[in-house]
């Protein structure tokens, strides 16, 4: 129920109440004034009756004065038979109606009985000259004599409703005049008779008007007053005996006041009515509609489709309330807005966050996805923790936020027209994100050239540089992809930057996802339990400068069931980057242990076999205890292997790779660079460390073994020897390399040209026939 | 009309200057309006002494006059036959005969018979309808187009307020006698008027309504005393419209007379002017004048032959046939006929106020 209904149902009822409960009292009197009022008027239309009623009287009293006094009815008497006389009598009848009541003329009659009660004269006015004497006329005058009267008069209705005034007199005989009581025997009796036209008429209309009871009253009756309250009686006087009582009922009155009772239960349902509207619309005006107003004001607001409440002029309570509403809804709202943009809001750089960026996402990807390709590019700071470290991570947060600023900087660049959906985020530590739609790829790939030439040269804040590249990966969905899908996309293709040496852009591709795919089943595989049974040994020929096998090299060789062969510069990284490394070097390592025997007693020329180890161990503090209880289990003869690392370990260079080789070599070991050539170690770092063997790489010497580079080749050989290392050149493939690198001073060579890497069966047969036969006789035996 | 006004203003200044002018009382006539040639009252009076007019305009009137002669001081009376009669038998009137009037013997006998021993033959005629010829198509046959008057002639018809002249035309039409006593047959003539009164514009006779009233342009048509048609016409102002009819159910043979009150003191002076009017010259002069039959046999034979038709005896002649004459009716008969007429005026009355 709102305000409004409730209002309505509370205001309803007093204000009815209230009305009806004056209106009653009015009525109550009213009433009482207008039984006063209409009993005056019935009483002033009795009178009016009466006094046409009187005027009656009065011209029979006048008329039969005239018949006496003059001497017209004595004339008439003295000569009954004279018809002159007779028609005079006539005439003077018209002319007193004529005079005396010149509207209507009533029935007048006049009747005259001797004393023997014949009938001397009956003359009438009326419309009937046919008619006779009436019975009631005869009687009248009949019964003055019987009662002895000299005079009488009287008022009957009879049964027809006519009403009929009688005045009787008697006269003597001869005098005409009033007889002594003793003479009444003898005299004359004259009856006048009128019938009072109009006045039965109009007593029957109020009769009807009122619903009133009539009494016709005779000799002096006494009013019948039984009826008490009932009634309302008035009195109309026809004579000094006769009278008419004209009884009123109450319930006259009621019907009376039956109007007014309605017309009062009008007037106060329309007051009702107009009092409730006025009120209601004034309730209305001032109190529910801006109340209604607010609340639905209120409701916009909670639905979003409003941003303000309009607060009306005035001091009111509802005025009040709608400013404080607005003042709450601003801070809420405030709040909100604070919360919701710090929710998606790097703090530190103010740049938007993961949510802000997964909002955006979202949004874009809820967007037809046929028409509008939606670009990631993922930037990850390199060696952002080298400063970090470094310099502290005040440094490192400055630099966050200066690159932050650079990066938006590029994207405004990028969008001047601002037609592109472009957005950069911070997702953690130092990984940002540029998304964009709406754009070409061209376009986003241009950014990300931006960007990454911003870091060219390292990265500059308040003049300091700053070692810090970027790896970018960029990937882009042209509606096939779902976010995450292409999230891992652009993880993988900056995954993939990283790889390729940081400070570059990767695409995301379809090879890049199979090598991704390759390189997970690897990982796969090589976790997997069979693993090692996998793996197998072969060795490499190591020739001396007169072309005799004086040395091998271990190399690992991976048959898997399910991938086929795995080329070891496939499986060694990744097995280096999940720390498998440390796992597969003792497995090689106790292998070609293994073999000491054997291979002494087999191929007595080799003193030398060169095992690689994966950098990663020069780093750790266990390696070289690991690689002595090897040793010692396998009871090998250390100085007979080389340690074999690649010249990678140089950029991870400290104490624990100086002390591992240090400490390879106190155990008799001796070590090797491998792949010399390959990485951007120079020649005299390499020299520092304590190594007894370099290891041209192929690609070295394919470089110097060139004719024309063949002064630059004797010269490193040279160089090298004159540290006191042997030099190994890999990679021969031809005589010409050979005999050039002989012909240099290149202690030993290895390379397809002095043999293949073979498993150690093999290499028996090849440089060891004799043993051989001899092997399959014992077999035979 | 002049002669209407003329004769006025003559009586007028009798009425005021004779008494001073003449020391003798004068010779006083009851007459009907205009019913005596004032060129004869001049000419008698100039040997005679003047001559005061009394008119009257009901029966009824006259007849209280002449019973009450003494005190109203009447000399001679113009009366209808019936009550020449029964006042002569009353002893009302003086004896005439050839003695003391010899010019009777002029007088057509039946009209002698008429007017009985006490009474002289004055003028004669019939009763029928007046009408205006220029608002009836065809002239009226029957008493029925007077009691039952065509639409157009509804509310202009003027009836006689007199006992028997008011019912002679339902009686004639009913086919009863003009002075029956049946009660039914008078009922019926009574119901046949009492329909009628609604059509009626007036019960005063023709004449006097025109007279008093100035409304005679309302009157198309009325129950009149032959000769009234003059009258009307002069009254009306335009020649000729009034004619007049006698119906083909019967008409009522009228005469009046002229009586001389027995106890007038002046009976010399009163038979003389009878006797003046009874010459042949006066007689003519008094018909032709009222346009109105004579009696007097020797009258007609100084009138030319167009007046000599018209008013002699020959049109008496061709009367009667369907001619009814008046005869004294019994008292009852009278009072009841009274009454009919006085009902008849009440109902015309309520009527006309409702």
């Amino acid at each position: 129920m709102n305000l409004r209904t409730r209002t309505s149902l509370l205001l309803l009822p007093v204000i009815v109440i209230s009305y009806a409960l004056s209106s009653w009292w009015i009525y109550q009197q009213e009433r009482e004034t207008l039984i006063e009022l209409e009993t005056a008027k019935l009483e002033q239309k009795l009178s009016n009756l009466h006094t046409d009623y009187m005027s009656f009287r009065n011209f029979q009293d006048a008329y039969l004065m005239s018949l006496v006094e003059g001497d017209l009815l004595a004339q008439y008497l003295s000569k009954p038979d004279d018809i002159y006389r007779l028609r005079m009598l006539q005439r003077h009848m018209d002319n007193a109606l004529k005079r005396q009541l010149s509207v209507s003329k009533p029935f007048l009659s006049i009747l005259i009985l001797n004393a023997d009660n014949q009938q001397l004269l009956y003359l009438e006015n009326s419309q009937d000259p046919f008619a006779q004497v009436s019975q009631q006329q005869v009687q009248f005058a009949q019964s003055l004599r019987a009662q002895g009267i000299a005079k009488r008069s009287s008022v009957r209705v009879n049964d027809n409703q006519e009403m009929y005034i009688y005045q009787a007199i008697t006269l003597d005989e001869s005098t005409y005049k009033q007889p002594l009581p003793s003479q009444l025997n003898e005299a004359l009796i004259v009856v006048v008779t009128i019938k009072p036209d109009g006045i039965l008429h109009s007593l029957d209309g109020l009769k009807n008007n009122y619903s009133a009871d009539i009494h016709y009253i005779t000799n002096a009756e006494q009013a019948i007053s039984e009826k008490g309250s009932l009634y309302f009686q008035f009195k109309l006087k026809l004579s000094d005996l006769d009278s008419i009582s004209f009884n009123v009922p109450s319930s006259y009155f009621d019907s009376v006041s039956k109007d007014l009772k309605a017309r009062m239960v009008l007037l106060t349902l329309f007051f009702s009515l107009l009092t409730y509207l006025l009120l209601q619309s004034l309730v209305a005006k001032f109190i529910t509609v801006p109340i209604a107003d607010l609340d639905a004001q209120l409701d916009e607001l909670i639905r979003n489709k409003r941003k303000d409440i309009l607060v009306e002029q005035g001091a009111g309570e509802v005025g009040r309330l709608a400013r404080k509403f607005q003042e709450l809804y601003v801070k809420l709202s405030n709040s909100y807005r604070q919360s919701f943009k710090q929710a998606r809001e790097d703090s530190l750089t103010g740049l938007a966050n993961r949510v802000a960026f997964n909002e955006m996402a979202a949004r874009l990807f809820e967007r037809d996805q046929d028409t509008a390709a939606v670009y990631i590019c993922y930037i990850d700071i390199d060696n952002f923790k080298y400063v970090n470290d470094k310099y502290g991570h005040e440094v490192g947060d400055r630099l966050l936020r200066a690159v932050s600023k650079r990066l938006s900087g590029i994207i405004e660049e990028h969008n001047l027209d601002g037609s592109r959906q472009v957005a950069v985020f911070r997702l953690s530590g130092d990984e940002f994100v540029i998304l964009a739609a709406d754009c070409s790829k061209q376009e986003v790939y241009d950014c990300a050239e931006s960007v990454l030439a911003v870091f060219k040269s390292g990265f500059a804040i308040d003049e300091e540089t700053y070692p810090v590249t970027v790896s970018i990966g960029l990937a882009v969905s042209n509606g096939e992809l779902s976010f995450s899908e292409l999230m891992s996309n652009v993880d993988l293709a900056m995954y993939q930057a990283k790889k390729s040496g940081k400070n570059c852009i990767s695409a995301y591709s379809e090879d890049l996802a199979q090598q991704h795919r390759r390189m997970q089943e690897i990982e796969l595989e090589l976790k997997s339990d069979s693993f090692e049974r996998e793996l197998q040994i072969y060795y490499m020929p190591i020739v001396d400068a007169q072309g005799k096998l004086c040395a091998l090299e271990a190399l690992l060789r991976w048959n898997s069931e399910t991938l086929g062969p795995v080329p070891p510069d496939e499986f060694i990284p990744l097995a280096e980057s999940i720390g498998a490394f440390e796992k597969i070097d003792l497995w090689v390592i106790s292998r070609v242990f293994k073999d000491f025997s054997v291979l002494n007693n087999t191929l007595p020329t080799v003193n030398r076999v060169s095992i690689n180890i994966s950098s990663a161990e020069l780093n750790s503090l266990t390696f070289v205890d690991k690689l002595n209880r090897l040793a010692k289990y396998y009871r090998v003869v250390n100085q007979y292997y080389v340690l074999e690392v690649t010249e990678t370990f140089a950029s991870g260079s400290n104490e624990q790779v100086l002390d591992n080789l240090k400490g390879i070599r106190k155990l008799g070991f001796r070590t090797a660079i491998d792949d010399f050539g390959t990485g951007y170690t120079s020649l005299m770092q390499m020299l520092d460390y304590p190594v007894d063997v370099i290891k041209f790489d192929r690609s070295l010497i394919k470089r110097i073994g060139q004719q024309e580079n063949a002064e630059t080749a004797r010269s490193l050989v040279n160089l090298c020897k004159l540290q006191g290392l042997f030099v190994v050149a890999e990679g021969i493939e031809t005589k010409g390399q050979s005999d050039l690198f002989n012909e240099i001073g290149c202690d030993y060579q290895q390379g397809y040209f002095h043999g293949k890497p073979a498993p150690l069966e093999s290499l028996q047969a090849q440089y060891n026939p004799q043993l051989s036969k001899e092997k399959i006789i014992d077999t035979a035996n | 009309m002049f002669k209407k006004a003329k004769s006025r203003s003559i009586f007028t200044l009798l009425l005021t200057f004779s008494p001073l002018c003449w020391s003798a009382e004068p010779l006083r006539l009851l007459n009907w309006e205009d019913y005596l040639s004032p060129d004869l009252v001049e000419e008698w009076e100039e040997g005679n002494g003047p001559l005061q007019e009394i008119y009257f305009d009901s029966d009824q009137d006259r007849d209280a006059i002449i019973v009450n002669s003494e005190r109203h001081h009447v000399d001679v009376v113009v009366v209808d036959e019936i009550v020449a009669q029964r006042f002569g038998a009353d002893g009302k009137f003086l004896k005439l005969d050839e003695a003391n009037l010899p010019s009777l013997k002029d007088i057509e006998p039946f009209w002698r018979q008429r007017c009985g021993d006490y009474a002289m033959p004055y003028l004669w005629g019939t009763l029928g309808i007046a009408y205006r010829s220029d608002k009836l198509d065809s002239p009226p046959r029957s008493w029925a187009d007077l009691l039952r008057p065509a639409e157009k002639l509804r509310g202009h018809i003027a009836m006689i307020n007199d006992y028997t002249d008011m019912l002679a035309p339902a009686l004639f039409y009913l086919g009863y006698d003009l002075n029956t006593d049946n009660r039914e047959q008078l009922k019926q003539a009574f119901e046949l008027l009492k329909k009628q009164a609604s059509d009626v514009l007036t019960y005063d006779y023709a004449i006097t309504y025109a007279g008093k009233e100035e409304k005679l342009k309302n009157l198309y048509m009325a129950a009149v005393y032959g000769g009234d048609q003059y009258s009307l016409n002069e009254l009306d102002g335009e020649k000729g419209r009034w004619e007049y009819v006698v119906p083909e159910e019967g008409t009522v043979l009228w005469v009046d007379c002229l009586a001389i009150i027995k106890e007038s003191p002046k009976r010399k002076q009163s038979l003389s002017l009878l006797a003046y009017l009874n010459t042949a010259k006066a007689a003519a002069e008094n018909s032709v004048y009222n346009r109105i039959s004579t009696p007097n046999l020797a009258a007609v034979e100084l009138m030319n032959k167009t007046d000599a038709k018209e008013l002699g005896m020959r049109s008496l002649e061709t009367l009667k046939g369907k001619a009814h004459l008046y005869r004294e009716l019994s008292n009852q008969n009278v009072v009841l006929r009274l009454k009919i007429i006085n009902a008849i005026m009440n109902i015309h009355e309520s009527k006309n106020s409702n």
